[in-house]
């Protein structure tokens, strides 16, 4: 860990508002993201990201929050935010892309994509939330082993056999959707 | 039916590549999302951040805050007495409003209730400028309005502004002073960068952006100075404090002249653009007054906020405002 992170990381434990929001805008906009990737929805997307921030705000209060790689910890949060979304069967349609977006002009090709694009997010809705967790910050987010192995509390060397079996099921599972 | 073969890696790796691209996330709503995030860390922690910073003496440029008590009793007397009479499902309801709600002055006096009884000037910064976000957010989702409603708006996204950088001269830490500019010379940035792209539905968008625009590149300007010379800054301010209160005595010795409309009265030097609005300084009971207010005929405009003496930069008087907007 940096001395600049363990420094911020202090600041924010001291409810340093300059600090938090410094962090704030440094991870939001990719929080952002990772829960648009998942969600297909902005509504969604937005309230997990502020979902994210006021659990750590939480834990901060307690005495609480990471004291190192804040980056993976956010991650992890956010991505048991949108779990605990899939497991309370909330937005069941899945669809959000499709439903928010769909208008007449709409081309076909445009509606193609949103098609495989919930495809893909069905498919990583069916892994396991390791699987997926490890999918989503290798591929999008571009961590490394050791720090996806932080944001899902595993042994970096586990990092790659999930990497592995999560490709796996994806195959079995785009190839069954794509019938 | 088909066989249901397993896609190879190299297929799944295409398929997820489908995801690479997000909509842009709309930057009203984040600048929304980043200042209820700092509300939230502000409620949370009023006791964490009192102990970090110290109390601000009274140094030569807080001629202003002996009457912050004042208006302290006041704005806390204002939410008592709205939380005793029902008002607390107004107040609650209010932070959503928009200018052209009934709720909008509730919302307003909120906010300057809670800088009021905000007792440390960092912690000021932040409310003020979360409050001026606030101003940008709304300017983006207001729909269609007329000049009248969106110039109040602008004026007091200036004040807010104003006030924040007031905020550093109250503070004699020389440390807290750079750190009060620094925080608000990074959110003006991050403010820059939203009005370029702010979809604004009222007014002349153009000029509207034009004149966030230039608000806020004055007050970086102003940050800067500051922050290699903050004396430099505190001179500035000085000296805009002298010239408004020089203005506020000419205007008092021409009043009844003024009342009588005399025939073939002309402009004073009062006319200049910006001096038009200040009204006695310290009517807010903190001070502070006014800046540009008086323009407008809102009961909830700019100039009651009780944010300082007035915009630190010349700004556009009401009359000229409503030409930049095209009225």
């Amino acid at each position: 860990m940096s001395s600049t992170e363990a420094h911020i990381l202090a600041r924010c434990s001291a409810f340093d508002l300059e600090a938090l929001s410094e962090v704030y805008d440094r991870f939001s906009p990719a929080l952002y993201r990772y829960a648009w990737r998942l969600t297909g929805n902005d509504e969604l997307a937005e309230e997990c990201v502020a979902e994210t921030f006021g659990r750590y705000l939480a834990a901060l209060r307690a005495g609480a929050g990471p004291t190192q790689n804040l980056r993976a910890y956010l991650y992890r949060v956010a991505h048991n935010w949108v779990t605990d979304q899939w497991r309370k069967a909330r937005h069941e349609s899945g669809d959000e892309e499709l439903e928010h977006k769909a208008d007449p002009l709409m081309t076909s090709q445009i509606a193609e994509r949103a098609i495989e694009r919930k495809r893909v997010r069905r498919a990583l809705r069916s892994l396991t939330p390791d699987q997926r967790q490890v999918i989503m910050l290798k591929f999008y987010e571009g961590l490394d082993n050791r720090e996806v192995a932080q944001a899902i509390g595993k042994p970096e060397g586990s990092v790659k056999s999930l990497q592995h079996r999560a490709l796996a099921a994806l195959g079995k599972s785009l190839g069954r959707e794509g019938e | 039916m088909g066989s249901h073969e397993p896609l190879t890696e190299a297929e799944v790796h295409r398929l997820l590549r489908e995801l690479d691209h997000v909509p842009p996330r709309s930057p009203e709503r984040a600048l929304r999302a980043r200042s209820e995030m700092l509300d939230q860390a502000h409620q949370l922690a009023p006791a964490a951040r009192d102990l970090r910073v110290p109390a601000p003496a009274n140094g030569p440029f807080t001629k202003r805050k002996g009457s912050r008590p004042m208006m302290t009793a006041i704005a806390s007397l204002l939410l008592a007495l709205g939380l005793v009479l029902g008002g607390g499902g107004a107040v609650f309801a209010a932070q959503d409003a928009l200018p052209t709600d009934p709720l909008y002055p509730v919302k307003l006096l909120t906010e300057d209730a809670q800088v009021s009884v905000t007792s440390e000037a960092d912690a000021r910064t932040v409310l003020l400028l979360q409050y001026a976000d606030r101003r940008l957010v709304e300017l983006g989702l207001l729909g269609p309005a007329a000049p009248e409603v969106i110039e109040p708006v602008v004026a007091r996204f200036q004040e807010q502004l104003d006030a924040a950088l007031r905020q550093a001269l109250e503070a004699t830490d020389s440390e807290l002073v750079l750190r009060i500019l620094a925080r608000i010379q990074a959110q003006l940035e991050v403010q820059s960068r939203l009005i370029a792209g702010l979809q604004i539905s009222a007014g002349d968008p153009m000029q509207i952006r034009e004149q966030l625009q230039t608000a806020v590149q004055q007050r970086l300007e102003l940050c800067r100075l500051g922050s290699q010379n903050p004396d430099a800054l505190r001179d500035r301010i000085r000296e805009r404090d002298q010239a408004q209160d020089q203005l506020r005595q000419q205007d008092l010795t021409r009043m009844p002249t003024d009342i009588g409309q005399q025939p073939g009265a002309t402009p004073g030097p009062n006319a200049t653009p910006g001096s038009d609005g200040p009204g006695p300084e310290g009517q807010g009971g903190s001070g502070s007054g006014s800046g540009e207010g008086s323009g407008s005929s809102k009961t909830w405009g700019p100039g009651e906020s009780g944010y300082g003496a007035g915009p630190l930069t010349p700004t556009p008087s009401a009359t000229h405002r409503k030409r930049r907007f095209g009225n």
